[in-house]
C-alpha cells in the first residue's frame, strides 16, 4: 500500500506536468479562433494518421495490430486486394470499410512489421515477432469460439498456448512488453468466454464478478481506487465522457433552480464532483441550483452499498463547495429492469438522464445485462426527461457487412473481437506515450481496471453476435432507431469563427482567475468566463459558444498527449480517439415529451427547445477530483 | 496465480518427462529381448538377431541381384514342426485386449494420463511448450458414436482444412494467419493434434509455392516446420528395420493386411493336386517384414503340399518419388536374413528383384503357381499408372492377385485431397499414439516422419468403390478370403488396441477401421 501511495504521490508530479500543458494552451486561447482552428486540424483523423505513419507509426502497437489486421501489403504483387479476401471479410473487410486506416494501410511505406521479418518497432517490444504471433493467435482463438466451424477444443489449446506465451506478464513485470500484456488480458477475456463464464441469459456476470469482487475484497478496494485516480490523470478517457455529458447537461438545465439526474452506473461519482463544481463557480453570481442526483443500482449485493457510499462522498464535497445536494437511490428488479416508478419524482425539477456505459468495470455499481439499459433509457423517456447524455465505447459507423448473412455471425464476433483488441491497443499506447516511465503505475490500471474492462467488452461482443445484444452501433443509434425515437440534441458548436472571435474578444477583459489552487485551473478558467457574453449570444440566436461540450472536450484533450483527437462524427456526437482509433462517444439525446409517464406515444415528437449557450464548466482543473477521490481512498487503506 | 499455474506446469511436465525416461527403457528392453512374440518361436531369427547389426553385418553375396538371381537354395526336407495354429493365431496373452469391436477403455485412458509432454524437438523455439494430450470423453466411441464429438477434439484439422482451401484459393493473407497460429500450435512430438499440425503445415508450406506461384509465396512468412526425423529414404538402416518390426508388432495398420494377405497366399499355394512351385511379386511396401510368416505358414501346409520352391520377386519402385512407406534406406537389405531364415525351417528360397513389372514378366515360369501382391503402392500412383500397371498384372495372368490400399478418397478438388489425406494421417497418428503408449519412441517418430510425407502426395486417393471399378476394368474378378484367413485376422487384431476394429469390405473383402473410420481395405482378385 506504502508503495501505491508513492505512486499516488508521482502522479502529483504528472499534473504539474499537466499544468504546463496546460498554459501553452492558455496561450492558444489568448491568440483567439485562429489557434483553435490550427488545433483542430491538427487532431483531425487524417492529418493525424499521416503523422502517425510517418513519425512514429513504428513504434505504436496499435499500428501493430493494424498491420496484421491488414497485411495485404503482403501481397502488393498480387492483383486487387478486394479479390485477395473473398471469405475474408472480417479481417480486412470491416477495416477497409472504416475510413483513415483503409486508405493509409495499402500504403507501402506504412506497415510497421515487414515481410521479410525486419521489424522497426522501438524497443517496447524485445521480439516484435512475437507480438504479431500473439495477434494472430488471439484471432484464431476468436474465430474458433464463433461461427460455424465453432470448437472449443480448438480455442482450448489455442489459449493454453498463449497462456504460455504471456506467462511471464502474470506478475505485471517491467519485462513484459506492452503487447504481451495486452495479449494476457484478453486471454483471460477468452477464458472466460471458453469457460462458461459467459452468462447464458443475463449478461454482464463478468464485469458484475470483477467489480464486486474488488468491492468485496477490502485489500483491492484501495487498488481500484488508486488505479481510477491514475486514469484520471494519465487519460482523458474518464473525464472526456464526463465533461461532456456534465456540458450539456448544464447547457440543458441552465436557468432551471432545479436539476435531478438520474445516473445510471454512478460508479465513484466523480462526474457529479465535477458538475457540482461547474454549478457552484458561475462567474455571473448565479446561485447554484439544486442538484439531486439518483443513483440507479442494482437489486441486492454491494452496487447498493458502493453507491451508498458514492453519495457519502458526493454530500461531503457537496457541502464543502456550497453546493445544495440530496442523494438518492432506485433499485433495478431482480431481473436488471428499470422501473420508472422506482424514482422519486419532485415537482419543478428538471429531470437528466445520464448513462455513462463501459466505463472502469472495476467501479462500476450496476450490472449490464441485456435489456437494462435499454429500460434506463426508455424509462427516462417515460419520466420525462430532458435530455439524456450517453457515453460509450464508440461501436464505429453501423457496418455494412452485417447484411451478410451466413457467416455474419463468425465474422461478427471475431471482427468485433478484434475491434476491442485494437481499441484497447489504443489506450495502451495512449498510456503509454503519455507516461513513458511509469509503467508500475500503468500496471495497476491496467490490472484493475483496464482488464475488467477488457473482460467485459468481450463479453459483450460474443453475446451481441447472438442478436441479443444491444445494437452493433451503440445505443445512440438504438435511440434513433427504436421506437422510441429520441431526437438527438446537436452539441453546441465552436467554429462559428466571427461569433467566436467576437465573444472571445468581449471575454478577455472579464476574466476572472477562479482557481484556488493555481494549478491548471488559469488556463481552463477561460472557457468559463464567457458565460454572460454567451447568453446574450443565446439571445442573438447564435448557437454555439465556447462552453459547448465539444470545445470543452477539446481543451481538455490539450491537456494530455498529442495522439489524442476529436471528432464530431454527428452533430449530437463527439468521439474521443487516439490517433486513429475512436475510443469512446458521448452523445446527447432529448426524449419525446411525454403526456402521461407510461407508454410512450409513437410519432409525438416535439423538438425540445435546448438553450445552446451555458454556464460553462467554470474551472477545469483535475486537483479537486484528486482530492475527492484520494481522500476516501486513504480512508479504506 | 498463473505464476502457480506455470509452476504447476513445470512440475507436471518434469513428471511426464521423468515418466517418458522410464518408459523409454522398457520399450528399448522390450525390443531387445522378446518384444516380437507375436511371431513366436518361428522367426526367431529376427528376435535372436536383434542384435540390429546382425542384419549387417553378413555383407549379402550379391549385393545387386536382378532378375532371376537366385540368392540360395534351401534344399534340405522340411524338418517336422510343432503342430501349433497358425501363427496368426498366436494371440499373446500378455496383452490382454477386449473384443475387437468394443474400445479398449484402459487404453484410451492412457492416451489421456500424461498430460504435459516436453517437447523435444530441435525445431521448437519456445522450449517449454505444453502439450496437453487430448481427453477423449467416450474412448474410441463405436461406429460412429460420438463422431461429432471426435471431430471438434480433432483441432489440427479444424486449422490445416481452412488453411489448405486458402492455399488454393491464393488468399495469402488468411494462409499467413493460420500459418502462424500452426505455427504455434505444431510439434513433431506432441500429441496427434500437435503432429498433425506439423506434418500438416510442412505439406502445405511445400504445397504453397506451386499453388501461389513463387514470387507470391516468398512473401508468407513460413513458420519453423521442418521435420527434424527423416524420412525412410534417409532413415538410419537399423533404426529403419527396428521402426519396421515394432510398428508389426505394435500395429496392425500394415500386420493385419499382410497377415491376410499371407493367409490368402498360402492358400492358393495349396490348391491343385500336386505341390506347385510358388512365385509371389512383391509389389508391396513391407520390406520383407511380411515374409517370414508366409514361408512359416507354407511349410505346414497339410498334406505335404508345401511348395517345392518359393520365388520372390520384389518389383522396384514404380513411383517417383516413391509412394510413403515404399523407399528404403540406402544398405537395407532383408535378401540374407530372408534366405537364413527359409534355410533354418528347410524352405528352398529365391529372392528376386526386378526393376518393374515387365521384367517380372520375363521371370514367370510356367507351372508355378503366381501370385502378385499389390499392397499400397499403387494407390500413390497416378490414375493412368494404375491402369497400366493393372494391365500389365493381368499380362502376367497370376493365379491371385492381393489388393491391399488405403481406403480414402477425396472429392477431386486440391483441399478435398487434402483433407482426405489429412484425416487419413490423424488416424495413423493417433493410432501410432495408441500403439506405442503414448511414448516419443524414436520408431514412432520415424514411421510418421514416411506417414506425413502422404500428405504431399500429387495422386488422388481412391475408395474401395474405386477400386473395385478399375480392378474390373483390368480384367479382374473378386474372390473372397477364406475363413480361416478371416478368423486368424480377427484373433490376430484382438492384440492391439481396441480402437481397431476389422470388417467386412464386401464381396469377400476385409476391411480395416480405427474407431469406426475406413483406413485400409485387402481384397483378392482372380483373372476374369
Amino acid at each position: 500500500m506504502e508503495v501505491i501511495m508513492d505512486d499516488v504521490a508521482g502522479g502529483e508530479l504528472e499534473i504539474s506536468g499537466c499544468s504546463s500543458t496546460t498554459t501553452s494552451s492558455c496561450s492558444s486561447l489568448d491568440d483567439g479562433t485562429g489557434m483553435m482552428y490550427h488545433a483542430w486540424n491538427g487532431l483531425s483523423p487524417v492529418a493525424d494518421w499521416g503523422a502517425f505513419c510517418s513519425d512514429d507509426g513504428g513504434q505504436d502497437l496499435h499500428g501493430l495490430i493494424e498491420s496484421m489486421l491488414c497485411d495485404d501489403t503482403l501481397v502488393d504483387d498480387r492483383a486487387a486486394p478486394a479479390s485477395m479476401f473473398p471469405d475474408d471479410g472480417y479481417c480486412c473487410g470491416y477495416y477497409n470499410a472504416s475510413g483513415p486506416s483503409s486508405t493509409t494501410t495499402t500504403n507501402p511505406g506504412t506497415p510497421v512489421y515487414d515481410v521479410d521479418g525486419q521489424q522497426q518497432q522501438g524497443g517496447d517490444c524485445p521480439d516484435p515477432e512475437k507480438g504479431l504471433r500473439l495477434l494472430h493467435l488471439l484471432m484464431a482463438a476468436a474465430e474458433a469460439l464463433s461461427g460455424p466451424h465453432k470448437s472449443r477444443e480448438l480455442a482450448r489449446v489455442i489459449l493454453v498456448r498463449l497462456k504460455e506465451m504471456v506467462s511471464h506478464t502474470a506478475g505485471a513485470s517491467a519485462a513484459a512488453s506492452n503487447m504481451e500484456r495486452l495479449a494476457a488480458h484478453f486471454t483471460d477475456a477468452l477464458q472466460a468466454l471458453l469457460d462458461g463464464s459467459h452468462p447464458v441469459g443475463g449478461g454482464g456476470r463478468q464485469v458484475a464478478a470483477a467489480a464486486s469482487h474488488h468491492h468485496h475484497h477490502g485489500q483491492h478496494t484501495g487498488d481500484v481506487l488508486t488505479a481510477f485516480q491514475m486514469l484520471q490523470d494519465m487519460s482523458p478517457y474518464m473525464k472526456f465522457g464526463h465533461f461532456t455529458a456534465n456540458q450539456a447537461i448544464l447547457e440543458a438545465v441552465a436557468g432551471d433552480r432545479r436539476v435531478h439526474v438520474v445516473d445510471y452506473d454512478i460508479a465513484e461519482g466523480v462526474q457529479w464532483a465535477s458538475l457540482m463544481q461547474a454549478m457552484t463557480s458561475r462567474p455571473d453570481g448565479v446561485p447554484p441550483p439544486h442538484l439531486r442526483i439518483t443513483a440507479v443500482s442494482r437489486a441486492g449485493g454491494g452496487g447498493s452499498r458502493a453507491a451508498q457510499e458514492a453519495g457519502r462522498r458526493l454530500a461531503a464535497f457537496a457541502a464543502s463547495i456550497g453546493q445544495p445536494f440530496s442523494f438518492g437511490q432506485c433499485r433495478l428488479d431482480s431481473d436488471e429492469k428499470f422501473r420508472p416508478a422506482t424514482v422519486r419524482m419532485v415537482k419543478g425539477e428538471t429531470l437528466v438522464a445520464n448513462c455513462v456505459l463501459h466505463q472502469a468495470a472495476a467501479t462500476t455499481t450496476v450490472r449490464r445485462p441485456t435489456g437494462s439499459v435499454a429500460s434506463f433509457l426508455t424509462g427516462m423517456a417515460a419520466l420525462g426527461a430532458k435530455v439524456v447524455t450517453v457515453v460509450e465505447e464508440d461501436q464505429g459507423e453501423p457496418e455494412k457487412d452485417d447484411e451478410e448473412s451466413g457467416d455474419a455471425a463468425a465474422g461478427g464476433f471475431v471482427a468485433r473481437f478484434m475491434e476491442e483488441l485494437h481499441r484497447y491497443s489504443a489506450v495502451w499506447d495512449s498510456l503509454e506515450a503519455g507516461f513513458p516511465t511509469q509503467s508500475r503505475v500503468r500496471g495497476l490500471v491496467e490490472r484493475a481496471i483496464l482488464a475488467p474492462n477488457i473482460a467485459g467488452a468481450v463479453s459483450r461482443a460474443y453475446r451481441a453476435v447472438g442478436g441479443d445484444g444491444e445494437a452493433r452501433s451503440g445505443w445512440g443509434e438504438w435511440m434513433r432507431g427504436s421506437g422510441f425515437r429520441f431526437r438527438a440534441v446537436p452539441l453546441s458548436c465552436f467554429n462559428h469563427s466571427q461569433a467566436d472571435k467576437s465573444v472571445w474578444s468581449k471575454a478577455k477583459g472579464e476574466h476572472t482567475p477562479a482557481s484556488p489552487s493555481g494549478r491548471g485551473g488559469s488556463a481552463m478558467c477561460a472557457a468559463g468566463t464567457p458565460a454572460a457574453h454567451l447568453a446574450a449570444a443565446d439571445d442573438s440566436g447564435d448557437a454555439c459558444g465556447h462552453g459547448g461540450p465539444a470545445s470543452q472536450a477539446r481543451l481538455l484533450l490539450g491537456l494530455f498527449n498529442d495522439g489524442y483527437t476529436m471528432e464530431e462524427t454527428s452533430p449530437n456526437k463527439i468521439v474521443l480517439g487516439w490517433k486513429s482509433q475512436r475510443l469512446l462517444s458521448a452523445s446527447v439525446w432529448a426524449p419525446p415529451p411525454m403526456s402521461v409517464p407510461s407508454s410512450p406515444p409513437e410519432g409525438v415528437f416535439q423538438p425540445v427547445a435546448m438553450a445552446p449557450a451555458s454556464g460553462g464548466v467554470g474551472r477545469m482543473e483535475f486537483d479537486y477530483i484528486d482530492s475527492f477521490l484520494v481522500e476516501p481512498a486513504y480512508a479504506l487503506v | 496465480m498463473p505464476m502457480h499455474i506455470s509452476a504447476a506446469c513445470k512440475i507436471a511436465c518434469m513428471k511426464a518427462m521423468n515418466c517418458h525416461e522410464k518408459e523409454h527403457q522398457e520399450l528399448a528392453a522390450a525390443t531387445t529381448s522378446n518384444g516380437l512374440d507375436w511371431l513366436e518361436d518361428s522367426i526367431s531369427f529376427l528376435t535372436a538377431d536383434v542384435d540390429i547389426g546382425g542384419w549387417w553385418s553378413t555383407p549379402p553375396a550379391a549385393q545387386q541381384d536382378d532378375i532371376g538371381s537366385v540368392v540360395a537354395q534351401t534344399l534340405s526336407p522340411p524338418a517336422p514342426r510343432p503342430t501349433t495354429s497358425s501363427p496368426l493365431a498366436h494371440a499373446s496373452p500378455s496383452i490382454a485386449s477386449p473384443a475387437v469391436s468394443s474400445p479398449s477403455e484402459p487404453s484410451s485412458k492412457k492416451r489421456k494420463s500424461p498430460a504435459h509432454r516436453a517437447a523435444s524437438g530441435g525445431h521448437s523455439s519456445s522450449n517449454q511448450r505444453r502439450r496437453s494430450e487430448q481427453g477423449r470423453p467416450g474412448g474410441g466411441g463405436k461406429k460412429g458414436g460420438g463422431a461429432a464429438n471426435d471431430r471438434d477434439m480433432r483441432w489440427a484439422e479444424q486449422l490445416l482444412n481452412p488453411c489448405a482451401a486458402a492455399v488454393e484459393a491464393g488468399n495469402l493473407s488468411r494462409v499467413q494467419h493460420l500459418f502462424y497460429v500452426l505455427g504455434e500450435l505444431n510439434s513433431f512430438s506432441g500429441d496427434a493434434n500437435h503432429r498433425l499440425a506439423a506434418h500438416g503445415l510442412r505439406a502445405l508450406a511445400r504445397r504453397l509455392p506451386a499453388a501461389v506461384g513463387p514470387a507470391a509465396a516468398a512473401a508468407v512468412r513460413v513458420p519453423a516446420c521442418e521435420c527434424p526425423t527423416p524420412a525412410f529414404a534417409c532413415a538410419e538402416p537399423r533404426l529403419f528395420r527396428a521402426s519396421l518390426i515394432r510398428f508389426h508388432e505394435v500395429s496392425p495398420w500394415f500386420a493385419l493386411p499382410n497377415a491376410l494377405a499371407n493367409a490368402a497366399v498360402a492358400q492358393a499355394a495349396a490348391r491343385g493336386g500336386e505341390p506347385r512351385p510358388l512365385h509371389v511379386v512383391d509389389l508391396g511396401v513391407s520390406h520383407g517384414v511380411q515374409w517370414p510368416t508366409l514361408l512359416e505358414s507354407l511349410t505346414r501346409l497339410p498334406g505335404g503340399r508345401a511348395p517345392p520352391t518359393v520365388r520372390l520377386t520384389v518389383a522396384g519402385p514404380t513411383a517417383t518419388p516413391p509412394a510413403p512407406f515404399s523407399a528404403s534406406p540406402p544398405g537395407y537389405d532383408f535378401s540374407p536374413h530372408l534366405l537364413r531364415y527359409a534355410k533354418s525351417i528347410d524352405l528352398q528360397l529365391a529372392i528376386g528383384r526386378a526393376a518393374s513389372l515387365d521384367s517380372v514378366h520375363g521371370f514367370v515360369t510356367a507351372g508355378e503357381a503366381l501370385v502378385v501382391c499389390l499392397q499400397f503402392r499403387l494407390g500413390h500412383a497416378a490414375a493412368e499408372e494404375r491402369a497400366e500397371i493393372l494391365s500389365k498384372v493381368r499380362g502376367l495372368n497370376p493365379e491371385l492377385v492381393v489388393l491391399s490400399e488405403l481406403d480414402a478418397g477425396g472429392d477431386g478438388t486440391a483441399a478435398g485431397e487434402f483433407a482426405a489425406r489429412l484425416e487419413l494421417l490423424w488416424r495413423f497418428l493417433e493410432s501410432t499414439s495408441a500403439a506405442f503408449k503414448g511414448r516419443d519412441a524414436e520408431e514412432r517418430r520415424l514411421l510418421e516422419a514416411e506417414a506425413g510425407t502422404s500428405l504431399s502426395a500429387e495422386a488422388a486417393g481412391e475408395g474401395r468403390d474405386a477400386w473395385r471399378e478399375r480392378m474390373a476394368a483390368a480384367g479382374f474378378e473378386e474372390a473372397a478370403f477364406g475363413d480361416e484367413a478371416v478368423e486368424t485376422a480377427k484373433s490376430l487384431l484382438r492384440k492391439y488396441d481396441g480402437g481397431w476394429e476389422m470388417s467386412a469390405a464386401g464381396a469377400g473383402a476385409v476391411a480395416l477401421r480405427w474407431k469406426g473410420q475406413p483406413v485400409s481395405f485387402c481384397s483378392l482378385w482372380r483373372p476374369a
